[in-house]
């Protein structure tokens, strides 16, 4: 069975670390890819396509990021679409914001698979992970 | 208001008395006209009477210049009784016919007739006629011709007769059987009977028949005729004197007013009617004569007042209904200009209000809008706080409840170690977040806001050196801070501000630059 490859998307070192932390309690079968800006996240999304590295089935992205935000990722991700190889991302929106507009913003974006509120804890992880791999991971 | 109404009325009441007063005075004119026209063809009437009077005179005269007489009648043979009787009893019936009488060339009356009543006529006394005027003027006449004398009170035995007798005679020459002439025929008519005709009054008028030198011949105001040929009574003195008239200069047909009587004179025209394409009288003899008769018909005041009430009654019946309908325009004006002042008055004063109440809504919508920009950038401001609060605060805090969660799960002593610091970063994060909140907030209470001038590239550089110095000594290596101030350096801002403004700049630099690559920030004034 395929390993679970999940990209988090944060400027917050500490949530990184954790949500890394979570991740691996859950299973320690995945793999885990972190980066701090929107910037670095899409770079990796294009050596995915030149199929360096392996494309993420998950992406937990935060809206709140420096040099390209949230937002932004969606715009360049939305752009480079149509060159991703057939192969099902899922980007869950994770952000501390409960501001109703951002969430409005969100369901602008069809690309988006859902809106998660912080702090996620173990059990709501396991739910998106189950959500995504039908179970198995 | 009555001022108003005074003056209104009387703006609009003169103009039509100015228009009444003309329009009374044309009327008077017409009327004063009209008087005269009927008074001219008054006079055209008397002259009629009298220039009859004359034709018939010159007739009767005129017969005898064809009539031959024995050729000794002058030396007393007389006509044949026959007929100058049957002459005379013709003439008796004729009332005004007065006196027939023949003269020899020295003025000696040959035969005399003379009417002693109303239908008789006998001969009477002869008399020498050679001082008389009309014997004089007669012996120059030629056969066919006749003299019609002036207008004489009768005088007998060179004494006028008592009473008086206005006479006129006709006066022609006689021829006898030879054609010599032997003598002249006179005849004199009374003219008390065409007198009364002509005094006759048709509307109060005086009537005045005057002789070339304006003597009065006869008049109804006086029964004395020709008073200036016998005693002038004060009466006649004063009419003589009345009919002084200055617009009378010019002897002319024409009508006038003056002394306030309506004056119409027109003068007579006898035997000469012909010249004036009258042709009244067709073959006419030759008339000599010195008569330059006129007639002057006085319309006395007292008559044209009375003819004059009936405009004067309507111009005063006019003038105050008039009046009367002005004063209640003017009333009605003068109310509606009355409304219209309080109406215009209110309107200003409402006028001034609104324009109160513009100052006062314009002054509140400044404060408003002055008010709503102040509560936009508190707004704002606030959003902005609430991203710090949702953001900064929240993500920092969620973590550290995963951790405490993680803890509370784990009895793995290696996991206490290995997150308890990441606690401590958390705690140490949201540490400094409070005290930048804390800062953020004294900012917008505006707190301790004091503005001087400010040398940027100095603040800058003092920063710099407690900032990197600090906190950032190792890795200051590979990140530079570059200054271009030219263009300005000094700023006038809240110190305070300001440091915290380019601490926030370099602390964001310093935090999201790439590690693997040297990094700078500038500060540039442009």
């Amino acid at each position: 069975m395929k390993k679970p490859n999940i990209l988090l998307v944060d400027d917050d070192e500490v949530y990184l670390y954790v949500t890394t932390k979570i991740l691996k309690n859950l299973t320690k079968d995945i793999l885990v890819n972190t980066f701090t800006d929107g910037e670095q996240a899409i770079e990796y999304i294009r050596l995915c396509i030149q199929g360096s590295v392996e494309l993420p089935e998950i992406i937990l992205l935060d809206i709140n990021m420096p040099f390209l935000d949230g937002w932004g990722f969606l715009s360049e991700f939305k752009k480079m679409k149509p060159v991703l190889p057939n192969h099902q991302v899922n980007i869950f929106m994770v952000t501390s914001s409960n501001n109703p507009n951002d969430f409005k913003r969100a369901q602008e974006f069809e690309e988006l698979t859902g809106y998660v509120i912080k702090p996620v804890y173990e059990d709501k992880m396991a739910e998106i992970l189950t959500e995504v791999y039908n179970g198995n991971w | 208001m009555w001022n108003r109404i005074i003056k209104t009325s009387l703006a609009l009441y003169i103009p039509l008395l100015i228009f009444s007063l003309a329009w009374g005075y044309l009327q008077k004119q017409s009327l004063i006209t009209n008087i005269a026209h009927i008074q001219q063809r008054n006079i055209l009437n008397k002259s009629y009477h009298l220039a009859d009077q004359c034709e018939v005179l010159i007739d009767i005269t005129s017969y005898w210049s064809n009539v031959v007489f024995p050729t000794n009648f002058s030396e007393g043979k007389p006509l044949d009784p026959a007929f100058i009787d049957e002459y005379i009893k013709i003439m008796q019936g004729y009332e005004v016919y007065d006196q027939l009488r023949f003269l020899d060339l020295h003025g000696n009356e040959l035969l005399r007739y003379e009417r002693t009543d109303k239908n008789t006529m006998e001969p009477k006394e002869l008399q020498s006629k050679a001082g008389r005027g009309y014997f004089q003027k007669g012996l120059s006449l030629e056969k066919g011709q006749v003299y019609i004398s002036p207008i004489e009170l009768n005088k007998e035995h060179g004494k006028i007769e008592v009473p008086h007798k206005p006479v006129i005679r006709g006066v022609t020459p006689i021829f006898d059987s030879n054609g010599a002439q032997i003598g002249l025929a006179v005849t004199n008519f009374n003219m008390n009977k065409v007198f009364d005709l002509m005094k006759a009054r048709i509307s109060g008028d005086n009537f005045y028949l005057v002789d070339h030198e304006r003597n009065v011949i006869t008049t109804n105001l006086s029964a004395n005729i020709l008073p200036h040929q016998a005693n002038m009574s004060q009466m006649d003195s004063s009419i003589q004197n009345k009919l002084k008239l200055r617009n009378l200069i010019f002897e002319k047909d024409t009508f006038f007013m003056e002394k306030g009587s309506l004056w119409v004179y027109q003068k007579i025209h006898i035997g000469f009617e012909k010249n004036v394409g009258m042709n009244r009288y067709p073959d006419m003899v030759k008339v000599i004569t010195e008569n330059d008769w006129a007639i002057i018909q006085e319309i006395p005041p007292s008559y044209i007042r009375g003819r004059l009430q009936t405009i004067r009654k309507n111009l005063i019946l006019f003038n105050f209904l008039t009046l009367i309908v002005i004063i209640l325009i003017a009333l009605g004006y003068a109310k509606s200009q009355k409304e219209k002042r309080n109406f215009v008055a209110e309107l200003k004063k409402k006028n001034k209000a609104l324009l109160n109440n513009k100052v006062k809504l314009e002054s509140t919508n400044r404060l408003l809008k002055r008010s709503n920009q102040r509560l936009q950038v508190r707004n704002d401001q606030l959003k902005d706080f609430n991203y710090v609060v949702a953001h900064n605060l929240k993500a920092p805090v969620s973590s550290m409840s995963i951790i405490v969660d993680m803890l509370c799960k784990s009895n793995d002593p290696e996991t206490f170690k290995e997150l308890l610091p990441k606690l401590e970063s958390l705690s140490s994060n949201i540490s400094t977040l409070t005290e930048d909140v804390e800062t953020y907030v004294s900012i917008l209470v505006n707190q301790g806001l004091k503005l001087e001038n400010v040398n940027l590239l100095l603040l800058v550089k003092e920063i710099k050196k407690d900032f990197l110095d600090s906190l950032l000594e190792e890795d200051s290596k590979d990140f530079e801070i570059i200054y271009r101030f030219e263009a300005w350096h000094t700023l006038k801002c809240s110190r305070f501000y300001m440091k915290s403004i380019v601490q926030n700049f370099l602390s964001n630099a310093l935090k999201y630059r790439r590690t693997n690559v040297d990094s700078h920030i500038i500060f540039e004034s442009a």
